[in-house]
C-alpha cells in the first residue's frame, strides 16, 4: 500500500501515515513571504476535465490564502505527445514562457504529466522542486523521483469497492473492468489490476479496454446477470473519440445490464451505484499543504509522498434503487447521495441557480475544446496556441466560478486580458436590448492613450455590420475600405469618426439567438486578423454569450420564479400536499409544545399567571393559524380565479425556454424554437399558460434523461383560424401503446420519482381556457406533446 | 437554584411560533435554551464550551439542518443533534442518523421523546469533545517529535526490540534507547502499553518497503 521512495537506497521505514495526518492538517498557516513566489500548475489534457476543476478549486485558495503566489496553469495536451514534433514544440513553447522568471514550484497534476515532467525536468525547469498531485503510482511503475519531488498519490482501493459491491450483491462471480485508451486510462486500469488481482479466487476478472464506445456499450448491455461492471476511467475511446468520465459513465450505466461500481467521487450521480470513492479535492488540498511546506523552505526531502487518502464509502441511493440493492448492507460509514424524489421534479426553480449553471458552462466548454482539438492548426506558432487555449480555458474556468455583481469585474478583465494578447487598441463587451433595436456598450476596456469611445452606437450608425452580427455572421476588416462602399456608406463613416481603422466582432448567440457582439478594434494602426484567431475568438464569443445569457436568465428567473411560485400554490394541489402538511405542522408543534411546557409550569407548582396566559394566547393564535392554512387549502381545491390579459404564446414560449436553458445545457439537451412571429394574441392567464409550457418542457427533457442518441427538444408555435398551437417534441423513448391514453391523467407516471401531477395540471389549465391537449410518438421516435388554446371570440 | 450551571440547547427551527414554543419548553425542563432562525443565524454565533446540544429542523429555507450537520461535521464540530421534522422523511432521517444525529423525531413532538433526546445529547456532546480534547492533545505532542524520533515511535508500537529498530534504521542500540526514552517523555507515556495506546488514538501505522 504504502510508496517507497526508489531514489534512496536501502530498506526503509516510512511514517507514511503520521506524516500524512500531520500534512492533511486542516488549516494550513497563511505563507509567510517576501516576494511573490511562482508556482506553475502542470494539467495533462487541453479540457476542463471535472477532476482537473476540482483540484484546481482545492488548489488555488490552499495555497494562497494572502494573494501572495502567482499561479500559472498550463494545459499540456500529451495525448499528442505520442507526435514527436508537437512534443518538441511544447517543451520549447514552454521554456521560452517561463525562460525569464523563476520559478519556485512545479505542479504536475495525474501521472502522465508527473512523467513528462520528470523526462524533461533538467530541460525545462531545472532544480525546481515538485509536488504532484492525484498521480496513480504503483509497483509497476518504477518511476525515480528525484529527492526534491514529493507529492500526493492517488488512492487506489478497488479491493474495498469489490469487497461492498459482493455485500450488496452476493451472488457476484465476476468483475468486468472498463477503461478507455488514454494514457490516463491505461494507467488507472493498471493499478486496479494490481489491487484486483487478490481478488482472483473469489470473482473473475476481466478487462474491456481497447474499444470503441458503440462496441462498448453493445458489449456491457448483455452481461450475465452474476457480473458487475468496474467503471476505471474512459477519457478516449480506440476510435479516438474524446469523453469525459462523467460522460462516459452514463452511458456505460445506462447501456449496462447489471450494476456499475467506481472509485472516484467524479463518477457519483452519473449512474454507478458508489463504492470506495477518491476526492479530487482532497487531494489538491493534500497537494497544496506540501507545496505551502516546500515553499516554506521545508526540504521536499523530508516530506514523503502521502497517499491521498480522504476516500469514503458513497452510493447513489436511485441506484441502489434501480437495481433492488438493500442499503442494509453498505459497508459502516457510507454516505448516502440523492436520496430525495428529485429536486429538479419538486423544486425545479431553485436548482436551476449559479451552480447548475458553472457546471453547465464547464460542459460547455469542454464540449468547445474537445471539437478544436480535432482541428489542424497550421499558422499560428504552438506557443501562442498554448498562450492562448490556456487564456481561453482559464477565462471559461473564470467565468464558470463568478456570478452576480463579480461576472461585470471579470467580463472587462477578460477584455483587456484578450485586448493585451491580441495586441489591439480597444475591445468592448455590446448588449442588444431584448427587442433587438438597440446596442448598449456594456463593458470596454481602451489602451492609455486612446479616446473614449461611445458608450451606446444606435444601430443606424452601423447598419450594414449589425444587420451582418444579427444573421450571426462574424465582421472583420482590415482597412474600412474593404467595407462596401455603397451599401455599408453609413458605417464607414461612423468607424471613420470614431477613429477605428480596423476591426473584428464576434457576434454572440444563445440558442440562435444574437444576444449582442463582441468587438476588438484597433485605433492606432491597420491590423490583419488571423483566421485562427477569429475562430477562438468565436470559441471565447460563446462563452462570454453564455455568462450574459446566465446572468440574463438570473434576473428574469427571479421574475419568473416568482410567478410560477404563485401558480405553484394555486394549480398543484397534488405537489402541495407536502408543503400543506408542513403549514399545518408547524403551528400544531407549537401547540403541543406550548401545551406541554404549561402543564409543567402548573405541576412545578411555581404558577407564573402572567407566563401561562402569555402562552395560552400563542395557543390561540397558532390554532388560528393552522385553521387558515385549512381554508387556504379548500380555496385550492376550488378553482381559483384567473388573471386574465392578453398573451403571445410565442413570446411566452421564449420566455420558459430560456429559463430552462442552463438545465438544458446540463442535461445535454438542444432546444430548438420554432416560434412563429406573429401569432394571433390569446386571452388567457399569462402565469398558469408559463406553468403549462414548464411542466411540457420538463415532461420532455425526463423524456429524454435515457437517450444515447442526440437529444433535441423543439418547441414550435402555430397559429390557425381562432387557435394556437404549441408542441413540444422531445427524442426520447416515446410513449408506450396503453400509457398514451392516460398520460394526462392524474397521478399517472411512467417516472420514479414523478408524483404524476405535471401533465395532469396541464390538461386542466388547457381544459380552463377552452382548449385542448393531445399527445403523439413522432415517426421518427420520441413524442410530441401539444396543446391548443382558441383565440378571438371562442377564447374562454 | 442548581448548583453547576444547567445545559445550553439550541434551537433552530424558521419557523417563529415553534421556536418560540421549545424554547418554553425545554426550559420548563431545566435547560437554558437559545433559539435561531436559521442555519446561517446559529453559525454566526460564537461556539460555546459548556454542556449542550442542537434541536435542528430538517427543512429550512437557506441551509437545510442536513447542511448544518455537514458543516459541522466538517469543522470537527462535535455538537450532538436531535433533528426535528414535520415530514415522515426516511431518507433524511437515514441521513441524520448516519451522520451520528442522537434522534430524529417527527413533528408535531412527543415531549417524552424530546427531553430524552435532550438529555442524550448534551452527554454525547460532553463525551465526543473530551475524546476529541484527547486526540489534539495527541496529536500535538506528535508534532513535538523529530523525525527520527517518530520513526522510533512508530517501530516501537509494532513491538519491535531496540535491537530490531536500531537495524532497521541503521542506527545503534543505545541511540534507540536515548530516542525512546525521548519519545516517552514527549508522548507523556510511563509505559509501553500507554504508548501503544496513544499510537491508536493518534493513527501512527509504521509501514516497511
Amino acid at each position: 500500500m504504502f510508496l517507497s521512495r526508489r531514489a534512496r537506497p536501502g530498506g526503509r521505514v516510512l511514517l507514511v501515515a503520521l506524516l500524512a495526518l500531520l500534512c492533511g492538517a486542516p488549516s494550513s498557516p497563511a505563507l509567510e513571504v517576501k516576494q511573490r513566489r511562482i508556482v506553475v500548475l502542470l494539467y495533462p489534457e487541453a479540457r476542463l476535465l471535472p477532476e482537473i476543476l476540482a483540484v484546481e478549486e482545492a488548489i488555488r485558495p490552499a495555497l494562497d490564502p494572502e494573494g501572495a503566489v502567482s499561479l500559472y496553469t498550463e494545459y499540456l495536451d500529451l495525448a499528442r505527445v505520442s507526435d514527436r514534433h508537437y512534443e518538441r514544440e511544447v517543451i520549447d513553447a514552454l521554456r521560452e514562457k517561463y525562460a525569464s522568471r523563476k520559478i519556485d514550484l512545479i505542479m504536475p497534476v495525474a501521472f502522465p504529466t508527473l512523467r513528462f515532467f520528470l523526462k524533461h525536468r533538467s530541460e525545462l525547469f531545472p532544480g525546481v522542486p515538485a509536488v504532484f498531485c492525484a498521480a496513480s503510482l504503483d509497483a509497476v511503475t518504477g518511476l525515480e523521483l528525484g529527492s526534491d519531488i514529493t507529492g500526493v498519490r492517488l488512492p487506489s482501493e478497488w479491493g474495498a469497492t469489490l469487497e461492498a459491491a459482493l455485500a450488496l450483491q452476493p451472488g457476484t462471480r465476476r468483475a468486468v473492468v472498463i477503461a478507455g485508451t488514454s494514457e490516463i486510462d491505461q494507467n488507472l486500469q493498471a493499478a486496479a489490476a494490481h489491487d484486483l488481482a487478490r481478488y482472483r479466487d473469489r470473482v473473475e476478472v476481466t478487462y474491456l479496454a481497447g474499444r470503441s464506445i458503440s462496441r462498448l456499450l453493445d458489449d456491457v448491455a448483455t452481461l450475465p446477470k452474476d457480473s458487475i461492471v468496474l467503471f476505471v476511467s474512459f477519457l478516449r475511446d480506440q476510435a479516438g473519440r474524446l469523453f469525459t468520465d462523467p460522460e462516459a459513465v452514463s452511458l456505460i450505466a445506462r447501456a449496462s445490464s447489471v450494476p456499475v461500481y467506481s472509485w472516484s467521487e467524479t463518477h457519483l450521480g452519473h449512474g454507478i451505484v458508489g463504492g470506495r470513492l477518491a476526492s479530487f479535492e482532497t487531494q489538491g488540498t493534500r497537494a497544496a499543504g506540501l507545496a505551502v511546506r516546500v515553499l516554506r523552505g521545508e526540504p521536499p526531502d523530508a516530506l514523503p509522498v502521502v497517499d491521498g487518502g480522504g476516500t469514503a464509502y458513497m452510493f447513489d441511493e436511485r441506484q441502489l434503487r434501480r437495481w433492488g440493492l438493500d442499503a442494509g448492507r453498505l459497508p459502516p460509514g457510507s454516505i448516502l447521495r440523492y436520496q430525495e424524489a428529485s429536486l429538479w421534479a419538486l423544486y425545479g426553480w431553485n436548482v436551476v441557480g449559479a451552480g447548475v449553471l458553472v457546471v453547465a458552462l464547464a460542459a460547455l466548454s469542454t464540449g468547445l475544446l474537445i471539437e478544436r482539438a480535432g482541428r489542424r492548426q497550421a499558422e499560428l506558432s504552438v506557443g501562442e496556441r498554448l498562450r492562448f487555449e490556456t487564456l481561453l480555458a482559464e477565462q471559461a474556468a473564470t467565468f464558470s466560478r463568478v456570478s452576480g455583481t463579480d461576472v461585470d469585474r471579470e467580463i472587462e478583465r477578460a477584455l483587456r486580458r484578450i485586448a493585451d494578447f491580441l495586441g489591439v487598441d480597444w475591445s468592448s463587451l455590446t448588449e442588444y436590448s431584448e427587442d433587438s433595436r438597440t446596442a448598449r456598450v456594456t463593458h470596454r476596456w481602451m489602451a492609455e492613450g486612446i479616446d473614449p469611445q461611445p458608450v451606446a452606437l444606435g444601430f443606424e450608425e452601423v447598419p450594414w455590420s449589425v444587420t451582418r452580427l444579427r444573421r450571426g455572421e462574424t465582421v472583420r476588416f482590415t482597412r474600412i475600405e474593404e467595407l462596401p462602399e455603397s451599401e455599408a456608406a453609413v458605417d464607414r463613416q461612423t468607424y471613420r469618426r470614431l477613429g477605428i481603422k480596423s476591426q473584428v466582432a464576434i457576434p454572440l448567440t444563445v440558442e440562435g439567438v444574437v444576444i449582442g457582439a463582441l468587438a476588438f478594434s484597433a485605433v492606432l494602426t491597420e491590423r490583419t486578423w488571423q483566421d485562427e484567431f477569429v475562430q477562438r475568438l468565436q470559441l471565447l464569443g460563446e462563452v462570454f454569450a453564455n455568462t450574459l445569457s446566465r446572468r440574463r436568465s438570473e434576473l428574469e428567473g427571479q421574475r419568473l420564479r416568482q410567478d410560477l411560485a404563485h401558480i405553484g400554490r394555486v394549480s398543484t394541489v397534488g405537489e402541495l400536499t407536502a408543503s400543506l402538511a408542513h403549514e399545518l405542522n408547524q403551528p400544531l408543534t407549537a401547540i403541543l409544545a406550548n401545551a406541554q411546557a404549561i402543564r409543567r409550569i402548573l405541576v412545578s407548582d411555581r404558577g407564573d399567571l402572567v407566563e401561562v396566559r402569555a402562552i395560552v394566547e400563542d395557543i390561540v393564535e397558532d390554532d388560528k393559524r393552522a385553521a387558515e392554512v385549512i381554508a387556504r387549502l379548500r380555496g385550492l381545491l376550488k378553482k381559483g380565479p384567473f388573471e386574465r390579459s392578453i398573451v403571445d404564446m410565442s413570446e411566452l414560449v421564449g420566455q420558459v425556454a430560456r429559463l430552462v436553458a442552463g438545465d438544458a445545457i446540463l442535461r445535454n439537451v438542444v432546444i430548438q424554437l420554432e416560434l412563429a412571429p406573429d401569432l394571433p394574441p390569446m386571452n388567457g392567464d399569462r402565469v398558469q399558460l408559463q406553468q403549462v409550457v414548464l411542466n411540457l418542457i420538463l415532461n420532455g427533457l425526463d423524456a429524454m434523461r435515457d437517450s444515447a442518441g442526440t437529444r433535441t427538444l423543439v418547441l414550435r408555435t402555430v397559429g390557425g383560424p381562432a387557435r394556437v398551437e404549441v408542441e413540444v417534441r422531445d427524442s426520447g423513448a416515446g410513449i408506450e401503446g396503453t400509457d398514451i391514453d392516460h398520460v394526462f391523467d392524474a397521478f399517472y407516471t411512467t417516472k420514479a420519482e414523478g408524483l404524476g401531477m405535471g401533465l395532469a395540471i396541464v390538461r386542466s389549465i388547457v381544459e380552463a381556457h377552452g382548449g385542448r391537449v393531445g399527445a403523439r410518438n413522432n415517426p421518427a421516435g420520441g413524442a410530441t406533446f401539444s396543446f391548443t388554446l382558441p383565440t378571438g371570440e371562442d377564447a374562454q | 437554584m442548581t448548583v453547576a450551571a444547567a445545559a445550553l440547547v439550541f434551537v433552530v427551527d424558521d419557523d417563529a411560533s415553534v421556536r418560540k414554543s421549545l424554547v418554553r419548553l425545554v426550559r420548563t425542563a431545566g435547560y437554558e435554551a437559545e433559539a435561531f432562525a436559521s442555519v446561517r443565524d446559529f453559525l454566526a454565533r460564537p461556539p460555546y464550551d459548556g454542556p449542550c446540544c442542537l434541536v435542528l429542523d430538517v427543512r429550512m429555507p437557506g441551509g437545510t439542518g442536513l447542511d448544518l450537520q455537514d458543516a459541522l461535521r466538517a469543522t470537527g464540530d462535535r455538537l450532538a443533534i436531535v433533528f426535528i421534522t414535520g415530514h415522515r422523511d426516511v431518507r433524511a432521517g437515514v441521513k441524520a442518523m448516519k451522520g451520528g444525529a442522537v434522534d430524529f423525531l417527527t413533528k408535531p413532538l412527543d415531549e417524552g421523546s424530546l427531553l430524552t433526546a435532550i438529555q442524550q445529547a448534551v452527554a454525547r456532546t460532553l463525551e465526543d469533545r473530551r475524546e476529541q480534547a484527547r486526540l489534539t492533545e495527541v496529536r500535538s505532542c506528535i508534532t513535538a517529535l523529530t523525525s527520527r524520533e517518530a520513526e522510533v515511535f512508530a517501530l516501537v508500537v509494532t513491538g519491535l526490540l531496540n535491537k530490531q529498530i536500531g537495524s532497521e534504521l541503521g542506527i545503534t542500540e543505545k541511540t534507540v534507547k536515548v530516542h525512546r526514552a525521548r519519545v516517552m517523555e514527549k508522548m507523556r507515556a510511563s509505559s509501553l502499553a500507554q504508548l501503544v495506546r496513544l499510537a491508536g488514538v493518534g493513527g501512527v501505522i509504521a509501514a516497511r518497503s
